[in-house]
């Protein structure tokens, strides 16, 4: 038996490193039933033609040689990437101006964050369907505009409106949740150096360039990340507004592997898709491991 | 001292502009839910409506969002509980019982908290009906329940517990398991409500993937419910406005009453 406390110690040290398994075992087992084994899948998928009635066909590598030539692919992945860029960008615009200058108010900061904050509690599918209605032909958005003496515009039902009645609207939603990252970013910011360059008659410019900019590089590089796989990622705001059209106007990535493998039963085609929004994301996603671990090394 | 009060005051009225535009379509949302179709389309923003809970009464007998809510909210909850249970163990090996195997391991965790829903939903629905679990509170929950990112958050928070806390335990003879539930889980409640937070506002959200293995209508979850109640013919505007302000209610309360733990879920999510 053990008698003194080194040895009693050693022996459940060495018990701890088998025991480490049985702790995280049961969540390792569920992550590879319902994630990993599932990305496997949809490789193997890819590579067959499967249409749910009969046995999935292998055909090699054709559905992927395929995509070059697929234009509603090409198309999807166009609106896909006009999706995402014309919507980032201004966000992350915005929501860095606005949490900067949250972050310089003193007790009334809370009151406005959660002023802000709200549009990110509502339900997706709430967001969605109270733009659908926003943007109705005789809604408040054209009410605006005819009271400013412009017509009407056909935002949901005109290809040329519609993606960006999509943008709009995710301006409107994503600003809100960005706005906290960048805040909780300048708030931990050291003070001094403002001080420091205030002092020194630093002029506000020169100062958000010099000092705040580098400064703030780690979490500007979390939240384009984030931006751009949250965006890749969208589906309920095109699903409910415009259902991917009109004349597919709309249709990004998620939009059309939902219809390719659910209404024209084409497991493989919508697989290979997959294939290449996981292929973006997980790029991605990789970038911002390597920029959180960089941030915290530093 | 003259300048910078200027200053503060146009900060504060550039922040008051953008708080009044997301405010907006919230405050419009509910006002319309209180509206005749002819009050939302042709009268002014400004009018309270006529329409009282008249709204609210007609979408709940043409659909039962009851039951939706319900099911919502078991989603949600089962969620919370399988990642909170499996999180916390997983959390705390991975944190405090490390070697060469759990480093390597845990890089596999933290790429599988990438892997989109949305990239997988063809072969978890090939899966699951294989599991005989199409159309049922299995199928529906069960995929998607263990929130990956929340052992990232628990396993940040387990490595901040200092090392001599838990050998003072280990010295007097505890069982790990005991260590975690009596010294562990105690100094880790701000996390688990930030962890809970955020799991069931994902859950709430949830559309894809119900959207695709449901078919029955009583199965269905809120966001379903209000997504199909929306495109059934002749719906008026106004009830789809009362399901969508009824929907956001849930949510509205858990924020009122759990303000600073949303905001850290949003910021801890900023690793999802």
């Amino acid at each position: 038996m053990d008698t003194t406390p080194a040895e009693r110690y050693r022996r459940v040290f060495q018990s701890r490193k088998r025991l480490s398994l049985i702790f995280i075992a049961p969540a390792l087992l569920y992550l590879a039933i319902f994630q990993l084994y599932p990305v496997l899948y949809a490789v193997y998928i890819s590579f067959h033609k499967y249409d749910l009635m009969s046995p999935p066909v292998f055909t090699g590598l054709s559905n992927y040689i395929r995509l070059a030539s697929d234009e509603q692919f090409l198309r999807s992945l166009w609106v896909t990437a006009f999706y995402v860029f014309w919507t980032i960008v201004p966000v992350i615009g915005l929501s860095f101006v606005l949490g900067g200058l949250l972050s310089t108010l003193g007790r009334s900061r809370s009151v406005w964050r959660f002023l802000l904050y709200l549009p990110s509690i509502l339900p997706f599918v709430s967001v969605a369907l109270v733009w659908k209605l926003m943007f109705n032909q005789r809604g408040p958005i054209n009410d605006a505009l005819n009271t400013a003496g412009m017509a009407s515009i056909p935002w949901l039902t005109n290809g040329a409106y519609a993606p960006w009645a999509l943008i709009f609207m995710s301006w409107w939603h994503a600003t809100s949740y960005y706005t906290i990252i960048f805040l909780a970013g300048f708030l931990t910011l050291p003070r001094d150096c403002f001080e420091a360059a205030r002092l020194d008659g630093a002029k506000l410019f020169p100062m958000i360039r010099h000092i705040t900019l580098p400064l703030m590089r780690p979490t500007i590089a979390l939240v384009v990340v984030l931006a751009t796989v949250n965006g890749l990622k969208a589906f309920v705001f095109q699903q409910v507004l415009t259902d991917g059209g009109p004349a597919n106007a709309t249709q990004i990535l998620t939009i059309l592997i939902y219809k390719t493998a659910f209404s024209y039963l084409d497991m493989g085609r919508a697989s290979t898709y997959s294939i290449v929004l996981f292929g973006c994301i997980m790029l991605l996603s990789l970038i911002q491991i390597w920029l959180i671990s960089g941030r915290r090394d530093a | 001292m003259h300048r910078s009060q200027v200053e503060r005051i146009a900060i504060i009225l550039f922040i008051a502009i953008f708080a009044a535009i997301a405010l907006f379509p919230i405050l419009w949302m509910l006002a319309a839910s209180f509206k005749t179709d002819k009050e939302l389309l042709d009268g002014s923003l400004w009018d309270f409506g006529s329409a009282g809970i008249s709204n609210y009464v007609k979408a709940f007998q043409a659909r039962p969002f009851l039951r939706y809510l319900v099911n919502s909210l078991l989603a949600a909850g089962v969620s919370v509980l399988i990642t909170l249970f499996l999180g916390v163990l997983a959390a705390y090996g991975f944190a405090k019982m490390r070697n060469r195997y759990s480093e390597m391991i845990w890089i596999a965790v933290l790429a599988s908290i990438m892997i989109p829903i949305e990239a997988i939903v063809i072969p978890l629905f090939l899966q699951v009906h294989a599991f005989g679990w199409h159309d049922s509170y299995a199928g529906i929950v069960l995929p998607t329940a263990l929130n990956a990112a929340g052992i990232f958050i628990l396993r940040q928070a387990i490595q901040g517990i200092p090392n001599e806390l838990l050998e003072a335990g280990r010295i007097d003879g505890a069982s790990e398991f005991t260590i975690l539930r009596r010294i562990v889980v105690p100094l880790l409640a701000p996390s688990i409500v930030v962890v809970a937070v955020l799991t069931f506002s994902l859950s709430w959200n949830n559309y894809l993937w119900p959207l695709i293995i449901t078919s029955t209508d009583t199965l269905r979850t809120l966001p379903l419910g209000m997504a199909a109640f929306q495109m059934t013919l002749n719906t008026k505007y106004s009830e789809i406005m009362a399901v969508s302000t009824f929907g956001t209610i849930p949510m509205a309360l858990l924020f009122i009453f759990l303000q600073r733990y949303f905001i850290d879920s949003a910021i801890g999510s900023g690793i999802k």
